[in-house]
């Protein structure tokens, strides 16, 4: 963890910090329900929210680690070098669509923003939903940089 | 034509929740419906409740695989089971099994259980290619056990309740057990395996030393059919319980190596997530579209038997199972299917059992399954060889899949019961 830089380390941190919450939300539930017959409204639908926040942190993570899901089954049997060009190509155009989505994704946000859509605990629901065209957005830089990446050093996968 | 342009950018490795995606945007464009339709969909998913429980199953097999946990397992088995010809070959099927249902369709039983395995393999003498072939093939066995994470994303995407599932994949899983721990006795009586008598006598401690591990499912079944926790709150008892054993009970993960593993696990379950999202919007666009009433039409002109339409469904899902993980076939696979099968008279429950299976299966199958390519990096093995040692089970899996897909009332007798 240490040689990685703060950038990295603040988003790992933030997604156990999520994971966590997660945990201790669930586990609560059930031990307050079962003890002391009492559920509390909303924490249900947190609870959902924090699985979503959970997920696309994830999948940023993951464009990061190069660990999306791709059938690459024609892919293995290529050349190392060819194969870096046609993923890279790939990844440019992940970039682009990820970059068209986060865009739709702020108007998306905007729109609920108008109607006055609450989430959980009466929050508004459009607080909750900005992970959208953040995560798009940045999914979209790293989507960019990963592609550059690959045509410089083309034998980084096996 | 579009569907043309997807498949050729899917194979070029595009990463899939993008080609889905952009399908997605193509046809509301071109539908003129308004493009934000595609996250009211995507923020649709925050309304599911099963979801839940796939970050933290996820969560439960990565603390479990980075723990000394699957070789206390192998010690266990080969104490109980170590004795018998070919008993080894059977206790690896089943903790490969076992491994399987916690960790998912992430390869990496495989890559966990692969190192410890074949050696022990290796040592009772077995053929080279018989071990090479088991532990190939057993790469994805045990999809069809609680709480594997593709049963729960049929369930999340066929609208079927999981729990049902969970009963629904005992019976047929034990047989593709079963039958795969025949075959090994069979092999092991012809290589006269030497015995290893202290077995029973270590049986006892490896038990105790296991016991953590072996209370899990109890944890998972009792809660579920107790019917004192939902499916999801069952997941959040086994992330907390594992967490617990191996972190302060056993002290084999410090706290320190906890932000990686829960990393390592979020950024599978968020690769998953975007397929999910992606698909829940272009699913959306097809049910809008009424492609799979269309689809349904053409098929009913073209097959009439109920028997012909279940075999073309398993020649198609192998090769889906074949080309593409696992995940992303359900998700995209099963909203296309799931009506006309419906048409066809086959049961939901039992149609997941039948995906499930055909898709295990296809893991292995030349020429491009996954499994095939993970073992044979694992164990620097060329491909071709993996293809030849796999063949024999992958027969016997078929033999099973026919078992499966013929006789509904294995998956359903549990259930209706």
């Amino acid at each position: 963890m240490s040689g990685q830089p703060i950038l990295h380390r603040l988003e790992t941190g933030f997604l156990v910090l999520l994971v966590a919450c997660l945990l201790v939300l669930t586990c609560g539930q059930i031990i307050v329900r079962n003890l002391f017959s009492i559920t509390f409204l909303g924490t249900e639908s947190l609870v959902r929210h924090l699985v979503l926040w959970i997920g696309l942190a994830g999948a940023l993570v993951a464009t990061r680690l190069d660990k999306h899901i791709r059938i690459d089954a024609a892919l293995r049997l290529l050349p190392a070098r060819v194969r870096a060009v046609v993923l890279s190509c790939a990844d440019f155009f992940a970039a682009a669509l990820c970059a068209y989505l986060a865009h739709i994704a702020g108007r998306f946000v905007l729109d609920e923003r108008a109607f006055g859509t609450t989430a959980f605990f009466a929050a508004p629901a459009w607080i909750a939903q900005l992970c959208f065209p953040l995560v798009f957005g940045l999914m979209a830089l790293r989507f960019l940089l990963q592609g550059g990446r690959r045509l410089r050093t083309p034998a980084d996968r096996p | 034509m579009s569907s043309l342009l997807a498949t050729l950018a899917a194979l070029a490795g595009v990463p899939l929740f993008v080609v889905i995606s952009a399908m997605a945007i193509l046809h509301f464009s071109i539908a003129e419906i308004d493009l934000t339709v595609v996250f009211i969909e995507m923020y649709r998913i925050a309304e599911t409740p099963t979801l839940t429980a796939i970050p933290l199953f996820a969560l439960t097999g990565f603390l479990l695989a980075e723990s000394g946990a699957p070789s206390r397992l192998v010690r266990f088995s080969q104490a109980l089971l170590g004795w018998l010809p070919g008993g080894l070959a059977i206790m690896a099927i089943i903790v490969c099994a076992l491994f399987t249902a916690l960790t998912g369709a992430s390869g990496m039983t495989i890559v966990a259980l692969g190192g410890l395995l074949l050696p022990a393999l290796r040592q009772q003498r077995l053929p080279d290619s018989f071990s090479l072939g088991l532990i190939t093939t057993s790469g994805s066995l045990g999809l069809l056990f609680p709480p594997s994470l593709p049963l729960i994303i049929y369930g999340i995407v066929s609208e079927t309740p999981v729990d049902k599932l969970f009963i629904a994949g005992i019976a047929p899983g034990l047989l593709l057990v079963g039958a795969l721990s025949c075959y090994s006795l069979f092999q092991g009586r012809r290589c006269t395996a030497p015995e290893r008598p202290t077995g029973w006598r270590e049986l006892p401690q490896a038990f105790v030393d296991c016991i953590w591990e072996l209370l899990l499912p109890v944890v998972i079944f009792g809660g579920i059919y107790g019917g004192i926790i939902a499916v999801s709150e069952a997941a959040a008892l086994s992330a907390l319980y594992a967490l617990v054993v191996v972190v302060l009970i056993r002290r084999e993960i410090s706290i320190g190596q906890l932000p990686k593993i829960i990393c390592d696990s979020m950024v599978l379950v968020g690769g998953i997530f975007v397929v999910l999202a992606a698909a829940m919007a272009y699913t959306n666009y097809l049910i809008d579209a009424e492609i799979p009433t269309r689809l349904l039409a053409y098929i009913e002109t073209h097959i009439s038997s109920r028997l012909l339409f279940l075999i073309l469904l398993n020649v198609f899902l192998l090769a889906v199972g074949c080309m593409i993980d696992m995940f992303s076939a359900l998700l995209i696979v099963v909203p296309l299917i799931l009506p006309i099968a419906e048409a066809y008279d086959v049961h939901p429950i039992h149609l997941g059992i039948i995906f499930l299976t055909n898709l295990e299966i296809g893991y292995s199958t030349p020429p491009v399954g996954l499994n095939l390519f993970i073992a044979s990096i694992r164990f620097e093995q060329p491909v071709h060889r993996l293809y030849r040692v796999s063949l024999p089970f992958l027969l016997i899996l078929l033999a099973c899949l026919v078992v499966i897909t013929y006789w509904a009332d294995l998956s359903l007798f549990l259930v209706e019961s």
